[in-house]
Protein backbone atom coordinates (compact mmCIF):
# COMPACT_ATOMS: atom_id res chain seq x y z
CA UNK A 1 0.00 0.00 0.00
CA UNK A 2 2.78 2.13 0.72
CA UNK A 3 4.36 1.98 -2.80
CA UNK A 4 0.56 2.71 -3.93
CA UNK A 5 0.54 6.04 -2.16
CA UNK A 6 4.04 6.87 -2.71
CA UNK A 7 4.16 10.17 -4.33
CA UNK A 8 5.79 10.13 -7.93
CA UNK A 9 7.86 12.91 -6.84
CA UNK A 10 9.59 11.18 -3.61
CA UNK A 11 10.12 8.05 -5.81
CA UNK A 12 13.58 7.28 -7.24
CA UNK A 13 14.34 9.27 -10.71
CA UNK A 14 12.93 7.03 -13.42
CA UNK A 15 15.43 5.17 -15.80
CA UNK A 16 15.46 7.18 -18.92
CA UNK A 17 12.66 6.04 -21.19
CA UNK A 18 10.67 4.38 -18.84
CA UNK A 19 7.35 6.08 -17.96
CA UNK A 20 6.45 7.29 -14.14
CA UNK A 21 2.86 5.92 -13.15
CA UNK A 22 1.01 8.42 -11.15
CA UNK A 23 0.54 6.26 -8.07
CA UNK A 24 -1.25 9.17 -6.05
CA UNK A 25 -3.78 9.68 -8.86
CA UNK A 26 -4.48 5.77 -9.07
CA UNK A 27 -4.71 4.91 -5.32
CA UNK A 28 -7.06 7.76 -4.83
CA UNK A 29 -9.55 6.42 -7.74
CA UNK A 30 -9.03 3.07 -6.00
CA UNK A 31 -10.14 4.81 -2.59
CA UNK A 32 -13.16 6.64 -4.37
CA UNK A 33 -14.21 3.38 -6.15
CA UNK A 34 -13.95 1.39 -2.82
CA UNK A 35 -15.80 3.96 -1.21
CA UNK A 36 -18.64 3.73 -3.61
CA UNK A 37 -18.94 -0.42 -3.29
CA UNK A 38 -18.86 0.24 0.49
CA UNK A 39 -21.15 2.79 0.90
CA UNK A 40 -24.37 0.56 0.30
CA UNK A 41 -22.65 -2.20 2.38
CA UNK A 42 -21.93 0.74 5.07
CA UNK A 43 -26.07 1.65 5.09
CA UNK A 44 -27.25 -1.76 4.59
CA UNK A 45 -28.22 -0.34 1.31
CA UNK A 46 -29.09 -4.27 -0.18
CA UNK A 47 -31.34 -4.95 2.63
CA UNK A 48 -32.93 -1.44 3.42
CA UNK A 49 -33.44 -0.43 -0.36
CA UNK A 50 -35.53 -3.39 -1.35
CA UNK A 51 -37.84 -2.27 1.88
CA UNK A 52 -38.34 0.91 0.61
CA UNK A 53 -39.04 -0.51 -3.09
CA UNK A 54 -42.33 -2.54 -1.13
CA UNK A 55 -43.09 0.79 0.87
CA UNK A 56 -43.68 2.67 -2.40
CA UNK A 57 -45.64 -0.48 -3.92
CA UNK A 58 -47.75 -0.20 -0.99
CA UNK A 59 -48.48 3.05 -0.93
CA UNK A 60 -49.02 3.50 -4.56
CA UNK A 61 -52.76 2.34 -4.25
CA UNK A 62 -53.68 5.29 -1.25
CA UNK A 63 -51.19 8.36 -2.83
CA UNK A 64 -53.88 9.66 -5.26
CA UNK A 65 -55.99 13.01 -4.66
CA UNK A 66 -58.82 10.72 -5.99
CA UNK A 67 -58.19 7.63 -3.28
CA UNK A 68 -57.99 10.68 -0.24
CA UNK A 69 -60.93 12.85 -1.68
CA UNK A 70 -62.83 8.57 -1.06
CA UNK A 71 -61.43 8.39 2.33
CA UNK A 72 -62.07 12.47 2.98
CA UNK A 73 -66.09 11.59 1.93
CA UNK A 74 -66.37 8.80 4.06
CA UNK A 75 -64.62 11.07 7.35
CA UNK A 76 -67.62 13.45 6.47
CA UNK A 77 -69.97 10.58 6.13
CA UNK A 78 -69.34 9.19 9.16
CA UNK A 79 -69.07 12.52 10.67
CA UNK A 80 -72.79 14.02 9.18
CA UNK A 81 -74.45 10.56 10.27
CA UNK A 82 -72.94 10.68 13.75
CA UNK A 83 -74.50 14.25 14.05
CA UNK A 84 -77.90 13.39 12.92
CA UNK A 85 -77.76 10.13 15.16
CA UNK A 86 -77.21 12.38 18.11
CA UNK A 87 -79.31 14.80 17.45
CA UNK A 88 -82.63 14.76 15.16
CA UNK A 89 -82.62 10.71 15.59
CA UNK A 90 -81.82 11.19 19.28
CA UNK A 91 -84.74 13.99 19.52
CA UNK A 92 -87.36 11.57 18.05
CA UNK A 93 -86.34 9.37 20.77
CA UNK A 94 -86.81 10.93 23.54
CA UNK A 95 -83.31 12.83 23.16
CA UNK A 96 -79.71 12.18 23.78
CA UNK A 97 -79.89 11.10 27.49
CA UNK A 98 -83.27 8.73 25.98
CA UNK A 99 -80.51 7.35 23.11
CA UNK A 100 -77.70 7.31 25.39
CA UNK A 101 -79.64 4.67 27.73
CA UNK A 102 -81.23 3.02 24.90
CA UNK A 103 -77.56 2.07 23.24
CA UNK A 104 -74.48 2.34 25.77
CA UNK A 105 -72.81 1.63 22.58
CA UNK A 106 -73.37 4.41 20.76
CA UNK A 107 -73.36 6.84 23.49
CA UNK A 108 -69.51 5.74 24.14
CA UNK A 109 -68.93 6.08 20.60
CA UNK A 110 -70.24 9.68 20.04
CA UNK A 111 -67.84 10.72 22.86
CA UNK A 112 -64.75 9.37 21.08
CA UNK A 113 -65.69 10.41 17.69
CA UNK A 114 -64.99 13.93 17.29
CA UNK A 115 -61.59 12.77 18.64
CA UNK A 116 -61.37 9.94 16.12
CA UNK A 117 -62.57 12.35 13.28
CA UNK A 118 -59.85 15.34 14.26
CA UNK A 119 -56.87 12.54 14.33
CA UNK A 120 -58.02 11.10 10.62
CA UNK A 121 -58.61 14.52 9.15
CA UNK A 122 -55.51 15.43 9.89
CA UNK A 123 -53.87 11.95 9.11
CA UNK A 124 -55.55 12.71 5.79
CA UNK A 125 -54.53 15.51 5.35
CA UNK A 126 -50.60 15.19 5.79
CA UNK A 127 -51.03 12.40 3.08
CA UNK A 128 -52.15 14.23 1.23
CA UNK A 129 -50.30 17.40 1.51
CA UNK A 130 -47.45 14.41 0.63
CA UNK A 131 -49.04 13.39 -2.51
CA UNK A 132 -46.68 15.35 -4.71
CA UNK A 133 -43.87 14.42 -2.69
CA UNK A 134 -44.40 10.65 -2.86
CA UNK A 135 -45.09 10.90 -6.72
CA UNK A 136 -41.46 12.62 -7.20
CA UNK A 137 -40.04 9.44 -5.15
CA UNK A 138 -41.71 6.90 -6.87
CA UNK A 139 -40.31 8.29 -10.04
CA UNK A 140 -37.24 8.02 -9.31
CA UNK A 141 -35.85 4.38 -10.41
CA UNK A 142 -36.71 1.36 -8.54
CA UNK A 143 -35.33 1.79 -4.62
CA UNK A 144 -34.16 -1.80 -5.10
CA UNK A 145 -31.58 -0.51 -7.81
CA UNK A 146 -30.04 2.16 -5.55
CA UNK A 147 -26.88 0.16 -4.12
CA UNK A 148 -25.95 -1.26 -7.10
CA UNK A 149 -26.24 2.98 -8.85
CA UNK A 150 -23.13 2.96 -5.93
CA UNK A 151 -21.79 -0.31 -6.55
CA UNK A 152 -21.44 0.19 -10.42
CA UNK A 153 -19.37 3.02 -10.73
CA UNK A 154 -17.42 1.88 -8.01
CA UNK A 155 -16.45 -1.30 -9.03
CA UNK A 156 -15.46 0.33 -12.46
CA UNK A 157 -13.29 2.83 -10.62
CA UNK A 158 -11.35 0.08 -9.06
CA UNK A 159 -10.86 -2.38 -12.08
CA UNK A 160 -9.42 1.24 -13.99
CA UNK A 161 -7.36 1.65 -10.86
CA UNK A 162 -6.02 -1.81 -11.22
CA UNK A 163 -5.20 -1.60 -14.84
CA UNK A 164 -3.66 1.25 -14.11
CA UNK A 165 -1.45 -0.50 -11.43
CA UNK A 166 -1.15 -3.59 -14.48
CA UNK A 167 0.07 -2.95 -17.70
CA UNK A 168 -2.27 -0.58 -19.22
CA UNK A 169 -0.77 2.88 -19.52
CA UNK A 170 -3.07 5.66 -16.57
CA UNK A 171 -3.14 8.05 -20.19
CA UNK A 172 -5.89 6.33 -21.39
CA UNK A 173 -7.80 4.92 -18.18
CA UNK A 174 -7.72 8.22 -16.92
CA UNK A 175 -10.66 8.84 -19.84
CA UNK A 176 -12.34 6.14 -18.36
CA UNK A 177 -12.42 7.33 -14.92
CA UNK A 178 -13.57 11.11 -16.25
CA UNK A 179 -16.53 8.83 -17.68
CA UNK A 180 -17.59 7.38 -14.66
CA UNK A 181 -17.53 10.62 -12.69
CA UNK A 182 -19.17 12.11 -15.60
CA UNK A 183 -22.01 9.59 -15.07
CA UNK A 184 -21.81 10.50 -11.61
CA UNK A 185 -23.00 13.21 -11.65
CA UNK A 186 -24.94 12.70 -14.89
CA UNK A 187 -27.59 9.84 -13.45
CA UNK A 188 -28.58 11.82 -10.84
CA UNK A 189 -29.13 15.01 -13.49
CA UNK A 190 -31.12 12.18 -15.55
CA UNK A 191 -33.11 11.22 -12.70
CA UNK A 192 -33.74 14.75 -11.34
CA UNK A 193 -32.67 13.15 -7.87
CA UNK A 194 -31.89 17.28 -7.09
CA UNK A 195 -35.36 18.00 -7.34
CA UNK A 196 -37.24 14.72 -6.35
CA UNK A 197 -34.87 13.20 -3.72
CA UNK A 198 -35.93 16.55 -1.34
CA UNK A 199 -39.45 15.93 -1.90
CA UNK A 200 -38.78 12.10 -0.80
CA UNK A 201 -37.11 13.43 2.55
CA UNK A 202 -40.00 15.69 3.19
CA UNK A 203 -42.48 12.93 2.98
CA UNK A 204 -40.42 10.52 5.32
CA UNK A 205 -40.31 13.28 7.62
CA UNK A 206 -44.12 13.99 7.45
CA UNK A 207 -44.78 10.27 7.96
CA UNK A 208 -42.53 10.17 11.16
CA UNK A 209 -45.83 10.30 13.29
CA UNK A 210 -48.22 8.29 10.50
CA UNK A 211 -45.91 5.08 10.15
CA UNK A 212 -45.26 3.50 13.71
CA UNK A 213 -46.64 1.36 15.13
CA UNK A 214 -48.76 2.58 18.05
CA UNK A 215 -50.15 5.07 15.17
CA UNK A 216 -51.02 1.62 13.20
CA UNK A 217 -52.41 0.10 16.80
CA UNK A 218 -54.19 3.67 17.44
CA UNK A 219 -55.97 3.52 13.52
CA UNK A 220 -56.87 0.22 14.47
CA UNK A 221 -58.37 0.55 17.53
CA UNK A 222 -60.10 3.78 15.81
CA UNK A 223 -62.05 1.23 13.27
CA UNK A 224 -62.91 -1.17 16.32
CA UNK A 225 -65.18 1.85 17.92
CA UNK A 226 -66.55 3.24 14.56
CA UNK A 227 -67.60 -0.19 13.81
CA UNK A 228 -69.61 -0.59 17.32
CA UNK A 229 -70.83 3.11 15.82
CA UNK A 230 -72.09 2.03 12.85
CA UNK A 231 -73.38 -1.25 14.58
CA UNK A 232 -75.07 0.96 17.33
CA UNK A 233 -76.88 3.08 14.25
CA UNK A 234 -77.75 -0.25 12.07
CA UNK A 235 -78.76 -2.49 14.80
CA UNK A 236 -80.12 -0.05 17.73
CA UNK A 237 -81.06 3.47 16.83
CA UNK A 238 -82.49 2.33 13.23
CA UNK A 239 -84.60 -0.58 14.85
CA UNK A 240 -85.96 1.93 17.65
CA UNK A 241 -87.12 4.22 15.24
CA UNK A 242 -88.97 1.30 13.27
CA UNK A 243 -90.62 1.11 16.53
CA UNK A 244 -91.78 3.93 16.66
CA UNK A 245 -93.61 3.61 13.68
CA UNK A 246 -91.21 4.88 11.23
CA UNK A 247 -90.95 3.21 7.84
CA UNK A 248 -87.82 2.05 6.01
CA UNK A 249 -88.56 4.72 3.53
CA UNK A 250 -89.34 7.26 6.06
CA UNK A 251 -86.48 6.88 8.23
CA UNK A 252 -84.03 7.01 4.94
CA UNK A 253 -86.00 10.50 4.05
CA UNK A 254 -85.74 11.80 7.41
CA UNK A 255 -82.71 10.60 8.52
CA UNK A 256 -79.99 10.40 4.84
CA UNK A 257 -76.94 10.94 7.02
CA UNK A 258 -77.32 8.19 9.55
CA UNK A 259 -78.88 5.85 6.60
CA UNK A 260 -76.09 6.81 4.71
CA UNK A 261 -73.56 5.28 7.36
CA UNK A 262 -75.39 1.81 7.06
CA UNK A 263 -75.70 1.27 3.64
CA UNK A 264 -72.08 2.51 2.78
CA UNK A 265 -70.80 0.52 5.81
CA UNK A 266 -69.30 -2.14 3.38
CA UNK A 267 -67.64 0.63 1.12
CA UNK A 268 -66.34 2.08 3.71
CA UNK A 269 -65.00 -0.93 5.24
CA UNK A 270 -63.53 -1.92 1.55
CA UNK A 271 -61.82 1.10 1.85
CA UNK A 272 -60.69 1.36 4.93
CA UNK A 273 -59.10 -1.80 6.02
CA UNK A 274 -57.02 -2.06 3.16
CA UNK A 275 -55.51 1.47 4.36
CA UNK A 276 -54.65 0.33 7.35
CA UNK A 277 -53.47 -3.06 6.41
CA UNK A 278 -50.89 -0.73 3.83
CA UNK A 279 -50.05 1.14 7.37
CA UNK A 280 -49.37 -1.62 9.35
CA UNK A 281 -47.74 -3.33 6.36
CA UNK A 282 -45.27 -0.93 5.75
CA UNK A 283 -43.93 0.47 9.28
CA UNK A 284 -40.64 -1.67 8.92
CA UNK A 285 -40.14 -0.80 5.29
CA UNK A 286 -40.62 2.86 6.58
CA UNK A 287 -37.96 2.08 9.48
CA UNK A 288 -35.78 0.68 6.82
CA UNK A 289 -36.17 3.57 4.68
CA UNK A 290 -36.05 6.50 7.16
CA UNK A 291 -32.24 4.65 8.38
CA UNK A 292 -30.68 5.24 5.06
CA UNK A 293 -29.28 8.33 4.64
CA UNK A 294 -31.47 11.46 4.00
CA UNK A 295 -32.71 11.59 0.54
CA UNK A 296 -31.68 15.22 0.85
CA UNK A 297 -27.78 13.97 0.35
CA UNK A 298 -28.51 11.13 -2.22
CA UNK A 299 -27.49 13.25 -5.10
CA UNK A 300 -25.13 14.82 -3.88
CA UNK A 301 -22.89 11.50 -2.41
CA UNK A 302 -22.30 11.30 -6.27
CA UNK A 303 -21.80 14.33 -7.47
CA UNK A 304 -19.25 14.47 -3.87
CA UNK A 305 -17.55 10.67 -5.52
CA UNK A 306 -18.02 12.22 -8.88
CA UNK A 307 -16.10 15.55 -7.88
CA UNK A 308 -13.53 13.74 -6.61
CA UNK A 309 -12.24 11.35 -9.25
CA UNK A 310 -12.26 14.35 -11.94
CA UNK A 311 -10.20 16.35 -9.17
CA UNK A 312 -8.14 13.72 -9.01
CA UNK A 313 -7.16 13.35 -12.79
CA UNK A 314 -7.36 17.14 -13.30
CA UNK A 315 -5.13 17.77 -10.23
CA UNK A 316 -2.87 15.23 -11.48
CA UNK A 317 -2.39 16.27 -14.62
CA UNK A 318 -1.76 19.87 -13.92
CA UNK A 319 1.23 18.80 -11.13
CA UNK A 320 2.69 16.67 -14.04
CA UNK A 321 2.33 19.71 -16.25
CA UNK A 322 4.25 21.81 -13.94
CA UNK A 323 6.60 19.14 -12.49
CA UNK A 324 10.39 19.99 -13.30
CA UNK A 325 11.31 16.46 -13.24
CA UNK A 326 9.01 15.14 -15.20
CA UNK A 327 8.54 18.37 -17.48
CA UNK A 328 4.89 17.65 -18.43
CA UNK A 329 5.65 14.15 -19.30
CA UNK A 330 2.74 11.86 -19.92
CA UNK A 331 2.09 9.32 -17.57
CA UNK A 332 2.42 5.30 -18.70
CA UNK B 1 -68.76 -40.50 1.80
CA UNK B 2 -69.96 -38.26 -0.59
CA UNK B 3 -66.93 -36.15 -1.78
CA UNK B 4 -68.63 -32.49 -2.50
CA UNK B 5 -66.30 -29.40 -3.96
CA UNK B 6 -66.25 -28.15 -0.37
CA UNK B 7 -64.29 -31.26 1.35
CA UNK B 8 -62.51 -33.02 -0.99
CA UNK B 9 -59.01 -33.00 -1.81
CA UNK B 10 -57.47 -33.77 -4.88
CA UNK B 11 -55.72 -37.33 -4.93
CA UNK B 12 -51.89 -35.88 -5.22
CA UNK B 13 -52.48 -33.06 -2.55
CA UNK B 14 -54.25 -35.91 -0.28
CA UNK B 15 -51.24 -37.75 -0.81
CA UNK B 16 -48.65 -34.56 0.46
CA UNK B 17 -51.51 -34.09 3.22
CA UNK B 18 -51.03 -37.63 4.08
CA UNK B 19 -47.24 -37.80 4.32
CA UNK B 20 -47.42 -34.14 6.18
CA UNK B 21 -49.94 -35.66 9.12
CA UNK B 22 -47.70 -38.80 9.45
CA UNK B 23 -44.79 -36.09 9.72
CA UNK B 24 -46.97 -34.12 12.43
CA UNK B 25 -47.69 -37.43 14.59
CA UNK B 26 -43.93 -38.87 14.24
CA UNK B 27 -42.38 -35.24 15.43
CA UNK B 28 -41.83 -34.53 18.87
CA UNK B 29 -44.86 -32.54 19.66
CA UNK B 30 -46.98 -35.88 19.32
CA UNK B 31 -47.32 -38.32 22.30
CA UNK B 32 -46.21 -41.42 22.06
CA UNK B 33 -50.04 -43.02 22.67
CA UNK B 34 -51.25 -40.54 20.44
CA UNK B 35 -54.05 -41.72 17.72
CA UNK B 36 -55.06 -39.83 15.11
CA UNK B 37 -58.63 -38.96 14.42
CA UNK B 38 -59.88 -39.12 10.89
CA UNK B 39 -63.26 -37.64 10.37
CA UNK B 40 -65.64 -34.62 10.93
CA UNK B 41 -65.24 -32.30 13.90
CA UNK B 42 -69.14 -31.20 14.37
CA UNK B 43 -69.45 -27.90 15.36
CA UNK B 44 -72.16 -27.58 18.33
CA UNK B 45 -73.59 -24.24 17.97
CA UNK B 46 -72.52 -21.19 20.39
CA UNK B 47 -75.27 -19.93 22.81
CA UNK B 48 -76.27 -17.43 24.68
CA UNK B 49 -76.90 -18.16 28.22
CA UNK B 50 -77.84 -16.67 31.62
CA UNK B 51 -74.41 -16.44 32.49
CA UNK B 52 -72.54 -15.56 29.09
CA UNK B 53 -71.98 -17.80 26.32
CA UNK B 54 -71.36 -21.71 25.37
CA UNK B 55 -69.97 -24.01 22.58
CA UNK B 56 -68.50 -22.66 19.88
CA UNK B 57 -67.31 -18.82 19.13
CA UNK B 58 -64.75 -16.61 18.80
CA UNK B 59 -62.86 -13.34 20.41
CA UNK B 60 -60.73 -11.61 18.68
CA UNK B 61 -58.21 -9.24 20.80
CA UNK B 62 -56.87 -5.91 19.85
CA UNK B 63 -52.76 -5.75 19.63
CA UNK B 64 -51.03 -5.42 23.12
CA UNK B 65 -53.88 -7.51 24.80
CA UNK B 66 -55.48 -4.61 25.67
CA UNK B 67 -59.14 -5.52 24.94
CA UNK B 68 -61.59 -7.98 22.75
CA UNK B 69 -62.93 -6.41 19.78
CA UNK B 70 -66.88 -5.64 19.76
CA UNK B 71 -68.60 -7.50 17.23
CA UNK B 72 -71.82 -5.64 17.07
CA UNK B 73 -73.58 -7.96 15.16
CA UNK B 74 -73.12 -10.52 18.01
CA UNK B 75 -76.22 -11.75 19.65
CA UNK B 76 -74.61 -12.08 23.21
CA UNK B 77 -74.79 -9.35 26.09
CA UNK B 78 -70.74 -9.37 26.06
CA UNK B 79 -70.32 -8.08 22.13
CA UNK B 80 -66.71 -9.45 22.50
CA UNK B 81 -68.08 -12.84 21.75
CA UNK B 82 -69.17 -14.17 18.27
CA UNK B 83 -70.97 -17.20 18.31
CA UNK B 84 -70.63 -20.16 15.69
CA UNK B 85 -72.84 -22.39 13.81
CA UNK B 86 -71.80 -24.85 11.73
CA UNK B 87 -71.49 -24.84 8.15
CA UNK B 88 -72.25 -27.26 5.23
CA UNK B 89 -69.83 -29.69 5.89
CA UNK B 90 -70.89 -29.64 9.60
CA UNK B 91 -67.47 -28.33 10.69
CA UNK B 92 -63.57 -28.60 10.60
CA UNK B 93 -62.72 -32.17 8.90
CA UNK B 94 -59.15 -33.53 9.55
CA UNK B 95 -56.85 -34.66 6.63
CA UNK B 96 -58.39 -32.77 4.60
CA UNK B 97 -58.91 -28.95 2.88
CA UNK B 98 -61.80 -27.08 2.98
CA UNK B 99 -62.28 -23.91 0.42
CA UNK B 100 -64.90 -22.03 -0.93
CA UNK B 101 -66.18 -23.39 -4.28
CA UNK B 102 -66.38 -20.88 -6.25
CA UNK B 103 -65.85 -16.88 -5.42
CA UNK B 104 -64.51 -16.76 -2.31
CA UNK B 105 -66.58 -13.42 -1.14
CA UNK B 106 -69.92 -11.41 -2.39
CA UNK B 107 -69.11 -8.08 -3.72
CA UNK B 108 -69.86 -6.26 -0.51
CA UNK B 109 -67.07 -8.65 1.00
CA UNK B 110 -69.01 -11.10 2.75
CA UNK B 111 -67.28 -14.31 3.17
CA UNK B 112 -68.62 -17.69 1.08
CA UNK B 113 -66.65 -19.84 2.65
CA UNK B 114 -69.71 -21.93 4.36
CA UNK B 115 -67.76 -25.41 4.84
CA UNK B 116 -67.23 -25.03 8.39
CA UNK B 117 -68.73 -22.49 9.60
CA UNK B 118 -71.87 -20.74 8.53
CA UNK B 119 -70.53 -17.30 8.14
CA UNK B 120 -71.22 -15.02 10.77
CA UNK B 121 -71.97 -11.13 10.94
CA UNK B 122 -68.69 -9.50 12.35
CA UNK B 123 -68.74 -5.81 12.23
CA UNK B 124 -71.79 -6.00 9.61
CA UNK B 125 -69.37 -7.99 6.87
CA UNK B 126 -69.97 -11.46 7.41
CA UNK B 127 -66.53 -13.61 7.68
CA UNK B 128 -66.26 -17.58 6.80
CA UNK B 129 -63.82 -19.71 7.88
CA UNK B 130 -61.68 -22.08 5.48
CA UNK B 131 -58.50 -24.49 5.76
CA UNK B 132 -55.82 -23.58 2.88
CA UNK B 133 -53.11 -25.50 1.76
CA UNK B 134 -51.36 -22.38 0.52
CA UNK B 135 -50.87 -19.52 3.35
CA UNK B 136 -52.78 -16.14 1.16
CA UNK B 137 -50.78 -13.81 3.06
CA UNK B 138 -47.18 -15.19 3.78
CA UNK B 139 -47.47 -17.65 0.67
CA UNK B 140 -46.29 -20.78 2.69
CA UNK B 141 -47.86 -24.14 2.39
CA UNK B 142 -50.22 -25.80 5.43
CA UNK B 143 -50.18 -29.13 6.36
CA UNK B 144 -53.83 -30.28 6.06
CA UNK B 145 -55.82 -30.12 9.25
CA UNK B 146 -54.17 -32.92 12.25
CA UNK B 147 -55.73 -33.86 15.18
CA UNK B 148 -54.73 -36.41 17.24
CA UNK B 149 -56.35 -37.93 20.42
CA UNK B 150 -54.06 -39.20 23.70
CA UNK B 151 -56.64 -40.79 26.30
CA UNK B 152 -59.18 -37.88 26.57
CA UNK B 153 -56.65 -35.12 25.34
CA UNK B 154 -56.53 -33.47 21.76
CA UNK B 155 -54.08 -32.08 20.33
CA UNK B 156 -54.05 -30.82 16.80
CA UNK B 157 -52.26 -29.10 13.67
CA UNK B 158 -54.40 -26.43 12.40
CA UNK B 159 -51.90 -24.02 10.66
CA UNK B 160 -54.14 -23.52 7.30
CA UNK B 161 -57.22 -22.42 9.67
CA UNK B 162 -58.06 -19.09 7.56
CA UNK B 163 -60.81 -16.19 7.75
CA UNK B 164 -61.81 -14.58 5.17
CA UNK B 165 -63.88 -11.51 5.50
CA UNK B 166 -64.17 -8.33 3.36
CA UNK B 167 -62.33 -9.37 0.64
CA UNK B 168 -59.01 -10.27 2.51
CA UNK B 169 -57.86 -13.02 3.91
CA UNK B 170 -56.73 -13.72 7.59
CA UNK B 171 -54.77 -17.22 9.08
CA UNK B 172 -56.06 -18.13 11.79
CA UNK B 173 -54.30 -21.44 12.52
CA UNK B 174 -52.11 -22.58 15.09
CA UNK B 175 -49.20 -23.46 14.75
CA UNK B 176 -48.83 -20.59 12.11
CA UNK B 177 -48.27 -21.49 8.33
CA UNK B 178 -44.71 -22.73 7.80
CA UNK B 179 -44.14 -24.23 11.60
CA UNK B 180 -45.05 -27.39 12.85
CA UNK B 181 -46.24 -28.55 16.00
CA UNK B 182 -49.74 -29.75 17.29
CA UNK B 183 -50.73 -26.67 19.08
CA UNK B 184 -54.46 -26.69 19.27
CA UNK B 185 -55.35 -28.29 22.50
CA UNK B 186 -59.30 -29.91 23.55
CA UNK B 187 -60.75 -32.69 25.23
CA UNK B 188 -62.16 -35.95 23.96
CA UNK B 189 -65.01 -38.09 25.54
CA UNK B 190 -64.43 -41.20 23.54
CA UNK B 191 -67.83 -42.92 25.05
CA UNK B 192 -70.24 -39.94 23.55
CA UNK B 193 -67.43 -38.70 21.12
CA UNK B 194 -68.26 -35.11 22.99
CA UNK B 195 -64.79 -32.68 21.94
CA UNK B 196 -64.06 -29.25 22.61
CA UNK B 197 -60.71 -27.71 20.63
CA UNK B 198 -59.01 -24.71 21.57
CA UNK B 199 -56.52 -22.62 20.43
CA UNK B 200 -55.42 -18.96 20.05
CA UNK B 201 -53.58 -17.24 16.88
CA UNK B 202 -51.82 -13.90 15.93
CA UNK B 203 -52.76 -12.33 12.54
CA UNK B 204 -49.77 -11.08 10.94
CA UNK B 205 -50.01 -8.51 8.49
CA UNK B 206 -52.68 -6.39 6.73
CA UNK B 207 -55.45 -4.30 8.53
CA UNK B 208 -55.92 -6.89 11.86
CA UNK B 209 -52.21 -7.23 12.18
CA UNK B 210 -51.31 -8.25 15.71
CA UNK B 211 -54.85 -8.62 16.90
CA UNK B 212 -55.61 -12.53 18.41
CA UNK B 213 -58.46 -14.51 17.40
CA UNK B 214 -59.10 -17.03 20.34
CA UNK B 215 -61.59 -20.18 18.76
CA UNK B 216 -63.57 -22.47 21.09
CA UNK B 217 -65.15 -25.20 18.81
CA UNK B 218 -66.90 -27.82 20.81
CA UNK B 219 -69.42 -30.55 19.51
CA UNK B 220 -69.02 -34.33 18.70
CA UNK B 221 -67.20 -35.74 16.48
CA UNK B 222 -67.94 -38.14 13.53
CA UNK B 223 -65.36 -40.80 12.33
CA UNK B 224 -65.15 -41.12 8.78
Amino acid sequence: MENLTESPAAAPAAPAGRRERPWREIAAVLVVGLALVAAPLAFSMFERAPKGAAMIDGFAPYMTDERLATYERHVADLDAGIRQSETAIAALLGGPGAVDARSPAFAAFRATWPAIRDDMTAMLATIRANVPNYEAVAALPDFALFPWFFVAPGVLLVLLALAAAGPATWRRLRWGVVAVGVGLVAAPLAFSMFERAPKGAQMIAAFQTIETHAKVEQIQGYFGEIAVGQGAIRLELVPALERRGLTPREIEQRFPAAVAIVERWPSILGDLTPLIGAMSDNVDNYDAVRALPSFRLLPWLFVAASALVVLVVAGGRRRRASDPLTGGAAPA
Amino acid sequence: MTCTPMTCTPPRLAGLAALGAAALLAGPAAPADAARMHGTFQIEPGRVTASGVSGSHFRLRFPGGRAFFRNSDSPARDKTYTLIRPGTAGGLVSDRYQRPAGRPFDRDGNSRAAAIIRPIPFAGIRFGLMTLAVDPQSRRRNSVPAIVRSGQRLRGHLAGVTAGWNGTYFNQGTPKPGASGLRAIGSYDPRTRRFVLRWSSRVQGGAFNNFVGFWTLTGRFVPR
